[in-house]
């Protein structure tokens, strides 16, 4: 399906269709969307392991008839793997009550699913410069022209440009519009890779793939930890504080109080263990802190 | 220099003249850890009294620049990054002529065998109530009434940099410390508690430990002290203080189980 009627789905008619398959590296522009869909429907969507136990959950019989609501599910190689004409006839049989979104980033998912999936499949790779700002421009306040032409450019992907947004908040709109924007484009470009803002983004994001995906670029692991907790406290407030204008506000919907909780505790024993014990493997103690935030409720990670 | 610390100096005197090398002071915080390391640079007689923070550019620095006829004191080498001990133990192991080493920490335990052997032990004892008043007393006279008629503060405090800092504020900020209990066990979101617990309302700065301090000994609640003690535990771990009252915050408003 093309990007653009996909958009027209959900931005103009907010009519999204019962299944979807995200492929794509755009992390941020499929983030972006299931906000939207989830915003449709009106309450917070649920995180699913498999596209197999939520079709189970829906052809079951019903006493009460469940809400409509989205369904994500990330990964699932066994749904792809087992991808036939005949499992995608099961799919479109199957009465699904809200929406199901698939998440992939592989380009080999975006050919199987588009094969026995079309209609359905969704790529997000490398949107435009112009959609960039136009998402910009609609997802912050205040945004100028100047400011998301200069954050698109430096931004490699929607979630590079919010993050360069971020970082022009302070930037007045008079010197935006007319500064050297090569100045401004160089020192953001040296701050928006792999730099600490953008992985707190992540985390608030509760997006596992890029966070890992993060991992690999940054020097000092330890840091990281510390985000973590920051970013727990940020989101702690923005949640206790609904009207105040903070940078992780809009992604406060995707946390309970509980899973807060959990992950700075996690987080919080992953560095007292790393003071305590020579060659602790800080890496690897973020990758599990990273797994265990794939699940809500989040559990403990000891 | 505090009563019971009179066996720990007799002791240093004994060792200063056996030309003892290395040295391992412990005590809490505020005990005369440093106040001891320099009277043995005075027994020795040496040129120069370096004091080491226990960070391993520091350290490497020191073992190459060293002068002879130094006093050299790593301070709180348990609060250093692991690898400090490391570092300090060639020192220990073959110290140069005319160079005295001393190490001071807050626990014996923390410091690795391997250095304990090669160095002679001073233990200071805890700093003791009637050493409190007395050393408020004389290096501020004007201020004991003061301090000491809040009761909630006085027993809050465990060592002289305490009660350095504490003199130096106003019956007003006094007034406000009275007041962090209520703060630390409010509704507001953990960050804005957390702030409120370390600046006063003129911006003054709180020592973090001594927050931690004086609302575990202000806590009628078991479970809240078991809580401030730890976040003091894991600070002496070298947690930062901000991330220890945080933590210890946010168990307290959504009623952790330890």
């Amino acid at each position: 399906m093309e990007i653009r009627e996909f958009g027209k789905q959900i931005a103009v008619d907010h009519k999204p269709e019962s299944f979807y398959v995200f492929t794509g590296t755009e992390y941020g522009v499929k983030r972006r969307y299931l906000e939207m869909i989830s915003d449709i429907y009106g309450n917070k969507p649920m995180e699913c392991e498999t596209v197999d136990s939520v079709l189970s959950m829906m052809s079951g019989q019903h006493i009460i008839q469940p809400e409509p609501m989205l369904y994500i599910v990330r990964y699932d190689d066994s749904f792809l793997k087992s991808l036939t004409k005949e499992s995608s006839d099961i799919i479109k049989n199957t009465k699904i009550i809200g929406t199901i979104v698939v998440l992939y980033d592989a380009d080999s998912s975006s050919e199987r699913c588009e094969k026995y999936l079309p209609g359905c499949t969704v790529r997000f790779d490398a949107v435009s410069k112009d959609l960039i700002r136009k998402y910009l421009m609609q997802d912050f306040k205040d945004m100028t022209l100047a400011k998301a032409e200069i954050a698109a450019f430096v931004g490699k992907d929607y979630s590079g440009s919010s993050l360069a947004s971020i970082s022009l908040t302070n930037l007045d709109s008079s010197v935006a519009d007319k500064a050297d924007h090569d100045e401004i484009r160089r020192s953001l470009s040296a701050e928006v890779s792999g730099n600490i803002t953008r992985f707190k983004s992540g985390i608030a994001a509760r997006d596992f793939n890029y966070c890992t995906s993060q991992l690999d670029y940054m020097d000092d692991l330890p840091s990281l930890l510390y985000a973590v907790l920051s970013t727990m406290l940020d989101i702690e407030k923005a949640i206790e504080l609904p009207k105040s204008k903070l940078w992780c506000s809009k992604y406060a919907k995707n946390w309970t109080k509980y899973d807060i909780v959990m992950m700075f505790e996690n987080t919080y024993s992953a560095l007292l263990e790393s003071r305590s014990v020579s060659g602790y493997d800080v890496r690897n103690a973020l990758v599990y802190l990273l797994a265990a935030m794939r699940f809500s409720p989040i559990p403990a990670v000891r | 220099m505090f009563e019971k610390n009179n066996q720990a100096i007799e002791m240093l005197k004994m060792l200063s003249k056996s030309k003892s090398q290395s040295i391992v002071i412990s005590g809490m915080s505020g005990s005369g850890k440093t106040y001891c390391a320099k009277l043995y640079h005075k027994y020795m007689k040496t040129d120069d009294f370096v004091l080491v923070d226990p960070k391993m550019q520091d350290i490497r620095d020191l073992l190459e620049n060293i002068q002879t006829s130094s006093t050299v004191c790593i301070e709180n080498i348990d609060c250093g990054v692991q690898g400090v001990s490391q570092a300090v133990l060639k020192f220990v192991e073959t110290p140069p002529t005319g160079i005295y080493i001393i190490i001071t920490c807050r626990k014996l335990d923390s410091i690795p065998e391997t250095i304990l052997s090669r160095c002679a032990k001073v233990e200071l004892p805890p700093v003791s109530q009637s050493d409190l008043v007395e050393y408020t007393k004389q290096k501020y006279p004007a201020n004991y009434e003061q301090i000491h008629r809040k009761q909630d503060i006085w027993k809050s405090i465990t060592n002289i940099h305490d009660i350095d800092w504490l003199c130096t504020l106003t019956e007003r900020q006094l007034d406000e410390i009275s007041g962090l209990y209520q703060i630390a066990t409010g509704a507001s979101a953990v960050s804005s508690i957390v702030w409120k617990l370390q600046n006063l309302s003129d911006s003054t700065k709180i020592n973090t430990e001594f927050v931690l301090k004086y609302l575990m000994q202000n806590s009628k609640n078991p479970r809240y002290q078991d809580i401030f003690r730890r976040a003091l535990d894991d600070m002496e771990m070298r947690i930062p203080a901000h991330a220890a009252l945080s933590h210890a915050i946010m168990q307290v408003k959504y009623e952790v189980r330890i």
